[in-house]
């Protein structure tokens, strides 16, 4: 048996999808359902919080989890990344108001949920920028004056485009991966091996069928 | 009275049998300050990884409580000529995520020359060690020099190379072959890499064959190959193992226990250490981090009977209290039976004279 913590919301509904359309699948589970366990397919599941499903497998409690890489980059784990299911797809940007330009006289103010993916971007690109800690509706930030720019996921851009802002630049391509515990790894090598050959292989065959 | 054991926690009977064994080799006991310069610890605070150093001054000196017991014997050793063989048992203190930590850690060291035949002893005592904490257990080992000339060949700046390396810890083949075909890296020099991403164990000819046009790794190979002839089982090539290549020359090990979440041993070669402080010596060895271990396991072990007094009678439950533990029992005495307690009830019911 292992372990699975599956992130709550739209993400976690569809890599079980997946992991229904590779034999995982569960007969007590219910997408109307509040129970926070079930079990089936000698896989035991937790719906957890997005920004929990690191600390779930570090810890050990999962074995495995599934998580999107906007979240495992802004709080790293100590776990393996076996396998990008390249679902959930989208991008960490960089959008400013339509025509911004960087003058490069003073910090770039930033505005963003990912403080810490955001230091590591533009310290990568050696740009010093003062952070605007913000938990949602990003987008408003450079609107009302407050960041020059946001660092942000973006999916289709709409949201972007109707409040006046552009993309200025991607900084990493996001999507759903796969983390497996170090430990849990090392003594359930072929379960969660074959785990992940399954969700690989449907993987491969439906973007080859795209 | 004679020692009973028994009483021990886990903690300290694993200790116990783990000073047992490393003596039975031969290795003395080393026992280093609680503080050291806090300059020691916070330029060399790769070498243990994570942790805030804890600091304070004295005398116009700035110090620190060890956060690391080998940079200790590496810095303040005085080892001559020869080979020296020791073990410690010591706590180290960590601030981690704004909470103070002490963490007992006991581990070995080979200081001087340290040839094969030290590494592949020191091999059998991790083995050993990690047999002692009674669970299933894993030894992984990987070998620096053959991913640091796996990196070379791929010529990456600092920070790409640290991206690449952060992709074989995690064993992330998806975003390093991303990455690689972004950075238009040399086809060759990737396919070694992701070799070494996707090695799970098992005839290290499959990356041989794939490092062979890039880099000369028989000699590293070699020596990783004769210590898992030597012990096999559950000692596992492992290329996610990785250490700072800034003291970590050679092979580089992490141990699990099934059931604890994290590696609770590491352990390899750090010549570039001794170097670091001037010595021209060779060294290597192992920390089996107790507080991982024991994080999970019980609070400490309660008395197996209580004997109840009250003010008149607390003279004859000292001394039936005495009578039982001469019997070998561990025995409290309290006013009132303890919360939850499960052990046997005394009372002493008569008067002190």
């Amino acid at each position: 048996m292992i372990n699975v913590a599956l992130p709550k919301g739209r993400l976690g509904e569809k890599v079980y999808s997946v992991l229904d359309r590779s034999g995982y699948g569960s007969k007590e589970y219910s997408a109307d359902s509040r129970k926070l366990v079930f079990s089936g397919g000698g896989v035991s599941y937790f719906w957890v919080k997005p920004s929990d499903v690191g600390v779930y497998v570090d810890t050990g409690a999962a074995d495995m989890g599934f998580i999107g890489k906007d979240i495992l980059g802004e709080y790293p784990c100590g776990a393996y990344e076996l396998l990008d299911l390249s679902i959930g797809k989208c991008q960490m940007c960089v959008a400013g108001k339509k025509g911004f330009e960087d003058g490069f006289s003073r910090p770039l103010k930033v505005a963003t949920k990912f403080v810490n993916s955001a230091r590591r971007y533009f310290s990568s690109v050696g740009r010093e920028i003062e952070i605007v800690k913000l938990n949602g509706s990003v987008e408003l930030a450079p609107v009302l004056g407050i960041a020059d720019v946001i660092f942000d996921v973006v999916e289709t851009g709409d949201t972007l485009r109707e409040n006046g802002l552009e993309v200025i630049a991607r900084a990493f391509p996001i999507s759903a991966r796969v983390i497996v515990n170090k430990s849990a790894y090392k003594f359930k090598t072929e379960e969660i091996n074959a785990v992940a050959e399954k969700l690989k292989g449907i993987v491969n065959y439906e973007n080859n069928q795209i | 009275m004679q020692a009973n054991l028994n009483l021990l926690s886990r903690e300290d009977r694993l200790c116990l049998t783990l000073k047992s064994l490393y003596a039975s080799y031969g290795y003395r006991e080393y026992r280093l300050s609680g503080f050291d310069e806090y300059s020691l610890y916070a330029d060399n605070s790769n070498f243990f990884g994570s942790g805030e150093v804890i600091s304070f001054s004295a005398d116009g000196k700035l110090l620190a409580l060890r956060p690391d017991v080998t940079l200790g014997i590496a810095k303040n050793g005085r080892f001559g000529a020869g080979t020296h063989k020791i073990f410690y048992c010591e706590k180290v203190l960590r601030k981690s995520a704004g909470a103070f930590k002490e963490v007992s850690q006991i581990g070995v060291e080979i200081i001087g020359d340290a040839d094969f035949a030290c590494e592949a002893e020191l091999c059998a005592l991790m083995l050993k060690t990690l047999s002692a904490t009674g669970g299933q257990y894993v030894l992984d080992v990987s070998h620096t020099g053959i991913v640091n000339k796996v990196l070379s060949a791929l010529n990456l700046s600092s920070a790409d190379s640290a991206f690449a390396l952060g992709c074989l810890e995690s064993k992330n083949a998806h975003d390093f072959s991303r990455f690689s075909a972004e950075r238009g890296l040399d086809k060759k020099a990737v396919r070694a890499f992701e070799s070494l991403i996707a090695f799970n164990g098992g005839n290290l000819s499959s990356v041989t064959d794939k490092i062979s046009p890039v880099a000369d790794v028989t000699k590293e190979c070699k020596e990783l190959t004769s210590l898992i002839s030597l012990y096999g089982g559950s000692l596992r090539a492992d290329f996610s193992v990785t250490g700072d290549a800034a003291y970590y020359n050679g092979v580089i090990f992490k141990g699990y226990i099934n059931g604890v979440p994290c590696a609770v041993l590491s352990g390899g070669r750090y010549d570039k250490l001794l170097k670091k402080f001037g010595k021209d010596q060779r060294a290597m060895g192992f920390a089996l981090y107790l507080g991982e271990l024991y994080a999970r396991s019980d609070a400490g072990r309660s008395a197996e009977a209580v004997v109840i007094y009250n003010d008149g009678n607390f003279a004859s439950a000292l001394s039936y209290a005495d009578g039982l533990r001469q019997m070998g029992a561990s025995v409290l005495t309290a006013k009132e039976i303890p919360e939850n307690f499960s052990g046997k009830v005394y009372y002493a019911e008569k008067k002190d004279d």
